[in-house]
């Protein structure tokens, strides 16, 4: 009996590990790597939120959950976090609608489709540190481009440097983000695009369905998966967000356009308070996990369909 | 290693260090470094010999300096190239970080006992690495190479910590208001020297189409000298002194506040400044005043290379902030830009300190001041240099406060002396105070309620 | 995969729907699409104008000196400072660096593109027990900014001894790039029908066979879409080298921004300079890849 027992679990072992097992050979190597240099430095970090370390010293003292109880007393973060949802917002909403948008009118492959293809998406291929300069020149006073625009076209509000003033800093910075960001999702939509069936288009066409019925009812369906792919990339991003912000305002002016990155990051580099900034960085991993997780959940749930 | 035993090697190392402070071995420096090995914090102690000399086998000194503008990076290396030269066993490999980034990298990779041999590193922030056991106290060296007679003592002071020298500072400087004088003649008028007149220049300047002073604030460090010169020269420099260091007054104090906003509220008024002055930035000051669109650039002597060009073809001449008329003398406020600082980790101690004192030599001295323009906090034979007029002015002044023969006062660039969380309230509170988000009162509360929780009067 | 019935039917259709469309077209309806035609058109010069402008301006301000961008940013370069490139490639270090750069960048994409091929299809093809387990948890990889690991990676670069070896960039490079790699390779293989992977375990082929020689041909555009992603962030790439590399032989050229600043102030010009001859590799390659990298985020994209 025992021995028969013996024998059926070898073989549901071995079929079992023929089965499954190059399954987990494929992966084990990414899963190790991921495991080296993610998941270690990070459980790492998760330690360190919970000392007062500042960096340089050998000593880290042990202070419990004190550097998460300081969110509370933190304006800061209710600051910074404003403006982290104000940025997912916006800066998810705009630059898909806008992506679509020039993917739509770029959809029947019109002369010059490759060019402005090119164009559209060249804004992605610049680092942080230069679109700090550029945007920094162009909301210049006195002599930037928006300075001189509002010479030219008499606009009033034109004369004011928006990155000097709290109310008009974040969407300073965020037109910038738009700017460069756009382009990722464009080439995406277009490539979806590319991929929804003709035949629906017509048959709704002759049923009578008008411009904007076609594009409810059969592109944006058919689109779900790349709309919902790229919207939960953009949100991610939102809530990570540091080097264009800290490239042209570095959260200023007067925390106008804090994030809980540049927060985290002036604690870590400037305050050398490496605890609260480990802490804060626990809180940006922790709105993103609740972010992905239900990401995953609505396309788990739109595969099933 | 349980956290007892931790605890208790904490305070060994802590005996020993101040055993060793108590009892010094001439010519012997006794370095205790604090290390971590397999997870563990352990103590090291090694006794070095402190010698002078040269030494006998081929060695490499990893120094990292923030040098890489065109001029001075071309500057540094032709002092290395010299040292190298006079010394041919001694091999200096160099990486250049700029200064935010390297504060940042520096920290990182002495703490984990990597990391240069020699930096050139800010002051300020070289006190939490001192504190962590990271820093080679320079004391014997001095001894051996007499630098305690050869520097200034208002420049050494700046890298003494518990009584002990930790660094050698290079850049002195200090802080007050350039200004072009032919500008004012083409205009036909006079160089505000009280508080009262710049209102008035700065009124009638801005009908004129100009920027009366080129401050800026994008960055945020500019609030740290608008802020530094109207409080010393509305309350003095003792009473600054006194807060500072002897922990008496306030900020929040009513004369500190009316001082503000003189400067931040009847100064933006009368339109003394760039109405998007949050939107400027330095180099964008600079511009103004290269461009001839403003009078007046406060800022620090740090400066001099930026205008260099204009101060040949025109009369450039700096000053101290304005009289505020409160009876307290103009003040320059002074400073030390960066150090260098030796590793505690180092394996060549003595070479370090070799290669610091070549760096203040009369040859190297020459090419910091004439190529680079930093002014080292030594003596120097002015007959030697080949000097513009801007940068002899800025050598002279600097001269007058290491003999203590200075014209005017001399304060502090208070940036320099309180903590960090104290100098991004200036920077993040005066940005707001422009923008009208927050006014002058809560303002010097914020910082009052900053300097008590993290200042050292506690 | 469009069968031949599906194609046929398809035609029909499409004839059926053009000759419905000829037949209520009039000569009204043919002015508005004309005009909307032009509307569209007017759109998207619009839009290429502001997508572009900048980076004409970057042009104008690489061949100007800083002073000259402060007197007047967006004018013409009169007369143009060619000599800002050649500064860049001396002063700045280019020489040395480009070519470092070029290392790092085909070391980290191979190996990014190498394991995130292997996991990608091990997730997407193999219906093993913890596979959705395994990717979830590679996906909090993507949530973290670097800075707040670049302490522990680094006291584990010391630990293994290669820091300031090129190593120290290549092998975290890699391990860091792997979640949205995997991500990505994971989808792009999903949306290969498995009918091909079933019928080459058919003829008696291991997992190892149907993948190498069934799956990772067709592979082509989702790895050349994931090959320029990373080759381009890994071109950008400035903090990691700064903390890892420490030798300034191995910088790569997102380092060479510390030769055109100086403590306060930035030489712009030069800036721009460096980034044109920065992201001129870039761009071409793009260009050059365009098409399969449009193939490859479009299948990516869908599943």
């Amino acid at each position: 009996m025992l021995s028969q027992i013996r024998g059926l679990t070898k073989i549901t072992v071995r079929r079992f590990w023929g089965k499954y097992g190059a399954g987990y050979l494929f992966v084990l190597p990414t899963v190790v790597l991921y495991l080296i240099f993610m998941v270690y430095p990070f459980c790492y970090t998760f330690y360190l939120s919970f000392t007062d370390w500042n960096g340089a010293s050998p000593i880290k003292n042990f202070v419990g959950l004190a550097n998460y109880a300081r969110f509370f007393r933190d304006r800061l973060v209710w600051i910074s976090l404003q403006h982290n949802l104000i940025w997912m917002t916006a800066g998810t909403v705009v630059p898909i609608t806008l992506g679509l948008f020039l993917a739509m009118l770029l959809w029947g492959r019109p002369k010059g489709f490759l060019t402005f293809r090119t164009v559209y998406f060249l804004p992605q291929v610049l680092g942080a540190g230069i679109l700090g300069v550029m945007w920094r020149l162009i909301y210049q006073p006195r002599r930037g481009v928006l300075f001189q625009i509002g010479q030219v076209l008499g606009i009033e509000a034109f004369r004011y440097s928006p990155i000097a003033y709290a109310h008009t800093a974040l969407p300073a910075v965020m037109v910038a983000a738009i700017w460069a960001s756009t382009g990722f999702f464009f080439v995406i939509m277009l490539a979806g695009l590319q991929n929804v069936d003709m035949d629906l288009m017509d048959a709704a066409q002759v049923d009578g369905a008008d411009a904007w019925q076609r594009f409810r009812n059969v592109v944006i369906p058919q689109l779900s998966h790349v709309i919902t792919l790229v919207t939960a990339l953009a949100l991610i991003g939102g809530i990570k967000e540091f080097g264009l912000i800290w490239a042209v305002t570095q959260g200023g002016p007067g925390n106008a356009t804090e994030m809980i990155a540049t927060h985290a990051y002036t604690e870590f580099s400037r305050h050398s308070d490496v605890g609260y900034a480990s802490a804060l960085t626990m809180l940006i991993a922790a709105i993103a996990f609740v972010f992905t997780m239900i990401f995953i959940l609505v396309r788990e749930r739109e595969m099933e369909v | 290693m349980n956290r007892f035993l931790l605890r208790a090697l904490v305070v060994v190392v802590i005996l020993v260090w101040v055993t060793a402070c108590a009892t010094p071995t001439p010519g012997v420096v006794e370095v205790t470094r604090i290390v971590e090995q397999k997870g563990e914090t352990v103590v090291e102690q090694v006794v070095v010999t402190a010698t002078p000399g040269v030494p006998e086998e081929k060695i490499t000194l990893l120094v990292w300096d923030q040098f890489g503008g065109e001029l001075e990076s071309v500057a540094t290396e032709l002092i290395y190239a010299n040292f190298m030269r006079k010394y041919p066993n001694i091999e200096i490999r160099r990486e250049v970080v700029g200064r935010n980034d390297l504060l940042l990298t520096a920290r990182t990779a002495l703490a984990s006992g990597t990391g240069p041999d020699v930096v050139y590193h800010d002051v300020s922030p070289t006190r939490e690495l001192i504190d962590a056991g990271l820093i080679l106290p320079l004391d014997e060296y001095a001894d051996q190479y007499r630098w305690r007679e050869r520097f200034y003592a208002t420049g050494l002071s700046w890298t003494i910590e518990n009584g002990k020298l930790w660094g050698l500072g290079l850049e002195a400087e200090f802080v007050g208001i350039f200004y072009n004088q032919s500008l004012f003649d083409k205009e036909g008028m006079e160089v505000p020297q009280t508080i009262s007149e710049a209102l008035a220049f700065c009124r009638e300047a801005k009908a004129r189409g100009y920027v009366p002073m080129a401050h800026s604030q994008s960055e945020g460090w500019q609030t740290f000298f608008s802020f530094t010169m109207p409080a010393h020269n509305y309350v003095g420099v003792e009473y600054i002194k006194d807060l500072l260091f002897g922990c008496k007054g306030r900020w929040d104090s009513p004369e500190i506040i009316e001082a503000m906003k003189i400067t931040y509220e009847q100064m933006k008024e009368a339109g003394c400044f760039v109405e998007d002055l949050n939107a400027l930035d330095f180099g964008g000051a600079i511009d103004l005043f290269n461009n001839e669109e403003a009078f007046m650039l406060p800022t620090g002597t740090w400066v001099v290379n930026s205008i260099l060009e204009l101060s040949k073809e025109r009369e450039v001449k700096m000053m101290p902030w304005f009289d505020m008329e409160t009876g307290q003398p103009r003040a320059y406020t002074m400073g030390m830009g960066s150090a260098w600082y030796v590793s505690a980790n180092t394996k060549h101690p003595n070479e370090a300190a070799l290669f610091l004192d070549y760096l203040f030599s009369d040859e190297a001295v020459k090419i910091w001041i004439e190529a680079a323009s930093r002014i080292p906090p030594v003596p120097v034979d002015t007959t030697q240099l080949n000097l513009l007029p801007l940068q002899a002015f800025v050598l002279n002044t600097l001269e007058q406060a290491g003999t203590g023969q200075a014209e005017y006062a001399l304060g502090w660039d208070v940036d320099l002396i309180v903590p960090e969380q104290f100098n991004t309230m200036l920077s993040d509170g005066w940005q707001a105070v422009w923008a009208g988000t927050k006014t002058v009162e809560e303002q010097m509360a914020d910082l009052q309620q900053i300097w008590e929780e993290f200042g050292p009067c506690q | 995969m469009i069968t031949i019935e599906q194609k046929m039917r398809k035609i029909e259709s499409t004839t059926a729907a053009m000759a419905r469309r000829q037949a209520t077209a009039s000569r009204r309806y043919r002015l508005l699409r004309e005009v909307l035609n032009i509307i569209k058109y007017a759109i998207l010069l619009v839009f290429a104008f502001i997508f572009i402008m900048p980076f004409v301006w970057s042009v104008f301000w690489a061949l100007k000196t800083d002073l000259e961008i402060g007197r007047n940013p967006f004018s013409l370069p009169v007369p143009p400072r060619w000599e800002n490139i050649p500064k860049v490639w001396i002063q700045g270090r280019y020489s040395q660096y480009l070519p470092n750069t070029l290392i790092y960048g085909f070391a980290i994409t191979t190996g990014v593109c190498f394991f995130s091929c292997l996991a990608g299809y091990g997730l997407a093809k193999i219906a093993f027990p913890g596979r959705r387990l395994i990717f979830n948890f590679l996906l909090i990889g993507l949530m973290v900014p670097f800075f707040s690991l670049m302490i522990p990676l680094y006291t584990m670069m010391r630990d293994f001894g290669i820091l300031g070896t090129r190593w120290a960039l290549i092998i975290p490079g890699i391990g860091l790039g792997v979640p949205f790699g995997t991500f990505l390779m994971r989808s792009f293989f999903l949306s290969l029908p498995n009918e091909l992977a079933d019928a080459a375990r058919i003829d008696g082929c291991n997992e190892w066979g149907v993948f190498a020689q069934v799956m990772l041909p067709l592979a082509g555009p989702g790895l050349t879409t994931l090959a320029v992603f990373e080759f381009m962030w890994t071109w950008n790439m400035f903090i990691e080298p700064l903390l890892f590399i420490q030798r300034d032989e191995l910088r790569p050229v997102g380092l060479a921004i510390f030769f055109f600043q100086s403590r306060y102030t930035v030489d712009r010009g030069m800036v721009a300079a460096g980034i044109l001859l920065t992201a001129a590799p870039i761009v071409i390659m793009y260009l050059l890849l365009q098409r399969k990298f449009i193939e490859g985020v479009t299948a990516g994209a869908l599943k």
